[in-house]
């Protein structure tokens, strides 16, 4: 059943497209197309056509001459006329085969041609598509790399302006020296932490930082961390109180990179002391469906409300309250803190009541399940002050 | 009236628009010792409302201000359009006094009006009171010569 509706027919010129009840076609083999479908002549040009035509005209033609001078049409002439005809025709079918056959194969290339020329099209479209694609994503690296040099540019320079101010103050003789040294050091110290920030950030946004993970007592390092944490100046000036809830059951061992954790949690601590001007800070534990350990620091500070909610992981983040709080941070410690957790296969996350209600952030560590390392692990050079690498 | 029609004696009021606390201090310390008044806010709304109501001789601006909201802000330039803009305002010399040094940022604050570009880290704090002497004396003789020219049209 062939359907007829005009989507279904081939289109003319096509070879696929035979009309099989037309009378050439059938006798000849040779449909009656509006263009030649092997050369695309119309068919008024078509030699094939011409020729047809010719012989009917001459056919008639001497029919006719002969039957004026004769009387009648003899039949030698019939005879001869029709063999003339065939055998003419023959030799011009023949030619005409040839002649067909280089136009359908210089057809069959001109359609590959334009395939792919079309193909090519495509493809350059879609590599144009491409290449804008990543220009942009470039052009966004690029002015994330402006605006991290920009920041960190200022927050390099402003340190070293308040130490110029000292420096050239106490040059004067118009400042004590004595008092001036505490702030020179603060700032000291505040460059250095920026530049490792810098640093820790540089190679956690690539991934390239390292853990490595072994079995690690955490309530140990918390517990060190919070008596250290209780002696530092600010602590003591805001007369805060750090404590350990006992949660009723025993912290078991955790398996994490327990440098880097520890460092995390010194900087959540270090966040819930400048971040509260009054009241305490709660360390308590809780177990996650025994396969992970849940670590929370309480703090009753200014809390995290508004649109800082959204950013406090962002890199160079600083909350509201931040600038006021706390001027000599970088806005990378909980960016730092975020990757670290997550590089330990936890999850680092907060909650607070609103402002001034204070906040808590949790974290939580794989609890210690007889993993082992890897065995490709490698010699890690962690950043120390001194590092022998010849040992004899 | 206002507070500050009676401290005619100060060299001058000098309002400082600045987020770091330790660099308030040793401009509060420095400034104050030498005869000057000193007034400092971290809040760029703030300093707007200061700027118009206090008059003051001298603003030191900080660009990099931390927004309430928002993490660093280059909120400087902000402040520097609104007073330029501001009838009551746009005669006070402003000094932008920051840790950007590229030349943008130069360009930026001689287009926008300042009166003068101070790159924090390289400049002592004597090094700023020189300057800070120089622009307000250069604009109270500014401000004679409109004077002169003003009674002159008068007559």
């Amino acid at each position: 059943m062939e359907k007829t509706g005009k989507n279904q027919r081939k289109e003319f010129g096509q070879s696929e497209y035979l009309n099989k009840n037309c009378w050439i076609v059938r006798n000849f083999n040779y449909p009656p197309y509006k263009r030649c479908q092997f050369c695309k002549l119309k068919f008024r040009n078509c030699l094939f056509l011409h020729y047809q035509i010719i012989s009917l005209i001459l056919t008639i033609f001497f029919l006719t001459l002969s039957f004026l001078i004769e009387g009648k049409i003899s039949e030698l002439v019939i005879i001869s006329i029709f063999t003339l005809i065939i055998v003419y025709g023959y030799f011009f079918n023949k030619s005409m085969d040839k002649i067909i056959q280089a136009n359908f194969a210089q057809r069959k290339a001109n359609k590959a041609l334009e395939e792919l020329t079309e193909k090519l099209e495509e493809m350059v479209e879609d590599q144009t598509k491409n290449i804008k694609e990543k220009s942009r994503h470039l052009q966004e690296l690029l002015n994330m790399k402006t605006d991290f040099l920009r920041v960190a540019n200022h927050q390099l320079n402003t340190p070293l302006s308040i130490m110029k101010g000292y420096f050239s103050m106490a040059e004067e003789g118009s400042y004590p020296t004595e008092k001036a040294m505490p702030s020179i050091k603060k700032s000291l110290d505040r460059i250095s932490s920026t530049v490792a920030d810098f640093w820790d950030a540089y190679e956690l946004e690539g991934e390239r930082m390292k853990m490595e993970p072994q079995k690690t007592d955490i309530a140990e390092i918390i517990s060190r961390l919070v008596l250290e944490k209780q002696k530092i100046q600010s602590t003591r000036e805001k007369k805060l109180t750090i404590e350990i809830l006992d949660s009723g059951f025993k912290a078991p061992a955790v398996w994490c990179d327990c440098k880097k954790i520890a460092h995390v949690i010194s900087n959540l601590l270090d966040n819930a002391v400048s971040y509260t001007s009054q009241g305490k800070i709660i360390v308590y534990y809780e177990l996650l469906d025994n396969n992970y350990l849940k670590i929370n620091v309480k703090d009753t500070g200014v809390g995290i409300f508004g649109d800082d909610k959204k950013k406090i992981f962002q890199k160079f983040s600083r909350g509201g309250n931040a600038a006021n709080l706390r001027p000599d941070g970088s806005g990378l410690g909980l960016f730092i803190a975020q990757k670290i957790v997550e590089g330990n296969l936890g999850e680092l996350s907060y909650v607070s009541q609103g402002k001034d209600k204070g906040s808590t952030f949790s974290f939580t560590v794989p609890i210690y399940k007889n993993q082992s390392l890897e065995l490709n692990r490698e010699e890690s050079i962690s950043r120390k002050k001194i590092i022998i690498f010849d040992k004899a | 009236m206002k507070p500050t029609k009676i401290m005619k004696s100060s060299k001058g009021r000098i309002l400082f628009i600045e987020d770091e606390r330790e660099l308030i201090n040793i401009y509060h310390d420095f400034l104050e010792s030498n005869g000057y008044d000193f007034l400092s806010t971290h809040d760029i709304k703030e300093a707007m409302i200061l700027t118009e109501f206090e008059q003051p001789d001298l603003v030191l601006l900080d660009i990099i201000i931390p927004k309430p909201e928002n993490t660093i802000a280059e909120q400087g330039w902000e402040y520097l359009e609104a007073v330029k803009k501001n009838q009551k305002t746009k005669d006070i010399p402003i000094v932008v006094f920051t840790n950007l040094d590229t030349l943008q940022d130069r360009e930026k604050s001689q287009r926008l009006g300042a009166a003068a570009y101070i790159f924090k880290r390289d400049c002592s704090p004597r090094e700023v009171m020189e300057t800070i002497k120089e622009i307000i004396k250069n604009n109270l003789e500014k401000k004679k010569k409109a004077g002169h020219k003003l009674s002159k049209l008068v007559k």
